[in-house]
């Protein structure tokens, strides 16, 4: 008897650690951001576009699409083309947007820091439809950057994201 | 012969309404005020959806810190240090059958975030209705356009 409850006992935490999700860490390459000039102090609005391809990536794993649980933002970061890009910058926020799914805000710095050329930005703690953005063909990356003063040229910057993904087996 | 010049007719005219269509969404793009004049909405467009974020405010800093006004009723405490003055506060809204839908609208004073449907009564003024669920439990605002000089 004890033979045999040893056996389902086992048996059980075999099944546990099989059904367990397993996770997985996309990063996404430099995504370039532009707000076209000339700009006003303010509030202005840099966009970039990122076409995840996650089916592409979890096939490279051996994973199928349906395998996609979760998935959660875990860094933002921003490399500026000189610290004058971030001297004149008051606050960052981005969002992500797609044609099929509502936008989604994601990450702040504020303030930015002067005289940077990498920023991390803040992640949200709650977030949601990050999976359903990574799903689509083209995700738009929104970031209102809020100038304290004029500028003439574009505002550029190019950004990476980490993202945490649940696969279910 | 007669099918593909019909199928040219069609498709042109087809053509034709959708741009007519977008034109006719594109009349919601520009600077609004809510009818208490607490502060101006920039209405833009992101790919083919509208969005409106603040872009000024009346009392822009917080009487109690001095310092630009902060999203603090943020439920996400992470997101609290997002300022106002910049904040989206509406949202994803699609054109169509005359009226700008699908969208929600953020209440900063209270946190909380609404379904909302905008009409335009004219070119300068629009129907701002947030509910909760059904559209007839919700509060309409009217906006008046800022004429930019």
């Amino acid at each position: 008897m004890k033979v045999i409850l040893s056996f389902c006992f086992f048996l059980l935490c075999f099944c546990f650690a099989c059904t367990e999700p397993q996770t997985l860490t996309f990063k996404t390459p430099p995504i370039a951001m532009v707000a076209s000039g000339p700009l006003f102090e303010g509030t202005n609005t840099a966009q970039g576009d990122f076409f995840p391809n996650i089916a592409d990536y979890l096939k490279q794993q051996g994973l199928p699409l349906s395998s996609l649980e979760n998935a959660t933002l875990q860094k933002v970061s921003f490399a500026l083309p000189d610290s004058l890009n971030s001297d004149i910058v008051g606050e960052i926020t981005l969002q992500l947007a797609a044609d099929q799914v509502d936008m989604q805000k994601v990450a702040v710095l504020n303030p930015v820091p002067a005289g940077q050329t990498q920023l991390t930005l803040s992640v949200a703690q709650e977030q949601k439809k990050i999976a359903a953005l990574l799903k689509q063909n083209k995700m738009l990356l929104v970031a209102d950057v809020n100038l304290k003063k004029d500028l003439e040229a574009d505002w550029q910057a190019t950004a990476v994201l980490e993202f945490l993904l649940t696969i279910k087996k | 012969m007669k099918n593909l010049l019909l199928f040219a007719f069609l498709a042109f005219f087809t053509g034709i309404s959708t741009l007519n269509a977008q034109d006719a969404g594109d009349k919601l793009l520009g600077l609004w005020e809510p009818s208490n004049g607490k502060a101006r909405v920039k209405i833009e467009k992101i790919a083919n959806k509208y969005y409106g974020k603040i872009v000024w405010l009346r009392e822009p800093n917080d009487p109690q810190t001095s310092q630009p006004k902060l999203d603090k009723n943020n439920s996400d405490p992470s997101m609290r240090s997002v300022p106002l003055k910049g904040y989206r506060m509406l949202k994803d809204f699609v054109f169509a059958d005359g009226e700008w839908n699908n969208g929600t609208i953020y209440d900063p004073e209270s946190g909380s975030t609404y379904s909302c449907v905008i009409k335009a009564k004219n070119d300068n003024t629009l129907d701002i209705r947030g509910f909760v669920g059904v559209k007839a439990l919700g509060r309409t605002d009217v906006w008046k356009r800022i004429q930019v000089k």
